[in-house]
């Protein structure tokens, strides 16, 4: 009688000891889930803005936008390309395309351009589907355009992005 | 107390009656002190492979730590250095509106050469440098960037062989590294060497 109560006790003891191994793993897998589901969701995002990047490289480097040496861009023509109705569905899959003078920036603000204020400006935006919550991903690029002093055309190269806005995919 | 009343007491407590009350104290017939022994063995055997965790754990959470910032090539700051090179700064040399590029105006610094416009070519390109640096990796606790260093100096050496003369052009330094850095170069040709450009960004 007290050996079966023994062995009752160890058996007791085995089984809660199992189930504590059990929950154990069950609480270590599902950390393991929860981690690589985060970095699956931060990689998709990652993936998009390198494809982003790409495209970008690729565009700058178009005769849209080349002047003519890698990753520059005349900022003459893209002020011809804004707007332009031709081009609409030429952007896709970027759901917004702009191109922005950083160096030198007058007064810290960006004033989009016109064809009243233009060389006076800094910002040009080619196309906006204006998505909510998108991603913007920006490559640096050179902005030349023709300047005149002195009666002498010459390159005026100022530092500029490209910027181009993408989807956000949502994970599951 | 005496001897064989203790005995007598403990044997009350594990509910033994000590029939023969002699004086010899038998821990084998108790049994008790035998497993308590055998229990505190396991505790501390335990209690070791515990410690043991811990200190493995604590030893790989601080070599963890202590790794000094990632350092990568990184193709934003590779395209800044590769586009900066085109800028036109407000040096000319010869005639306005003739402005030296940055590549031509860092040449200029080597050769310690005047612009136009009475500014010495080491003293304008440190100018145009800093505040492009500060325009287009905005320093500051809220931004992703903590820190930018750039070093300019012209380096010559042969293939293979390690530099055999260097010269430090220029040195811009901003913030504190804390974070993981991205890091690239960009190399000027001057015969018989090079005008090396690095440029580090420190994220947060």
């Amino acid at each position: 009688m007290k050996m079966r109560k023994k062995s009752q006790l160890k058996i007791q003891e085995m089984s809660f000891m199992l189930l504590a191994v059990v929950l154990f793993f069950i609480l270590v897998a599902l950390f393991f889930i929860a981690v690589k589901y985060r970095g699956l969701s931060k990689e998709a995002t990652l993936i998009e803005q390198e494809k982003t990047l790409s495209i970008i490289a690729k565009l700058a480097d178009t005769a849209e936008f080349s002047c003519g040496k890698p990753l520059c861009v005349d900022a003459d023509k893209i002020m011809a390309l804004k707007d332009k109705q031709a081009y609409e569905g030429f952007w896709q899959p970027l759901t917004s395309l702009s191109v922005v003078k950083i160096f030198p920036l007058e007064n810290q603000t960006h004033i989009e351009c016109s064809l009243g204020n233009y060389p006076d400006c800094s910002q040009i935006t080619i196309y906006d589907e204006n998505v909510k919550g998108e991603n913007r991903v920006g490559s640096f690029i050179i902005l030349c355009r023709k300047n005149n002093k002195n009666d002498y055309f010459y390159n005026k190269c100022e530092l500029g992005k490209i910027i181009a806005g993408f989807e956000i995919k949502q994970a599951g | 107390m005496l001897k064989e009343e203790k005995i007598k007491m403990i044997n009350k407590i594990i509910g033994k009656k000590n029939k023969k009350a002699n004086s010899r104290f038998d821990f084998d017939s108790i049994n008790i002190f035998a497993k308590s022994k055998r229990s505190q063995h396991e505790i501390v055997g335990f209690i070791l492979i515990v410690i043991i965790v811990v200190v493995i754990g604590l030893f790989l959470l601080v070599l963890y730590l202590r790794q000094e910032p990632v350092k990568y090539e990184s193709l934003d700051v590779q395209n800044f250095l590769q586009v900066s090179m085109d800028y036109t700064t407000s040096c000319a040399l010869n005639f306005e509106p003739e402005y030296e590029n940055l590549q031509d105006l860092i040449k200029s610094c080597y050769e310690n050469r005047k612009c136009l416009n009475e500014k010495m070519a080491c003293q304008e390109l440190n100018e145009t440098l800093s505040k492009m640096l500060d325009e287009s990796w905005l320093v500051s606790s809220d931004t992703p960037t903590s820190a930018y260093s750039l070093l300019i100096y012209y380096e010559e050496s042969e293939a293979g062989e390690s530099a055999l003369r260097e010269n430090e052009l220029l040195k811009l330094e901003k913030g504190n590294c804390a974070g993981s850095k991205a890091g690239a170069e960009h190399l000027i040709s001057y015969s018989p060497g090079n005008i090396i450009v690095n440029l580090e960004i420190c994220y947060a």
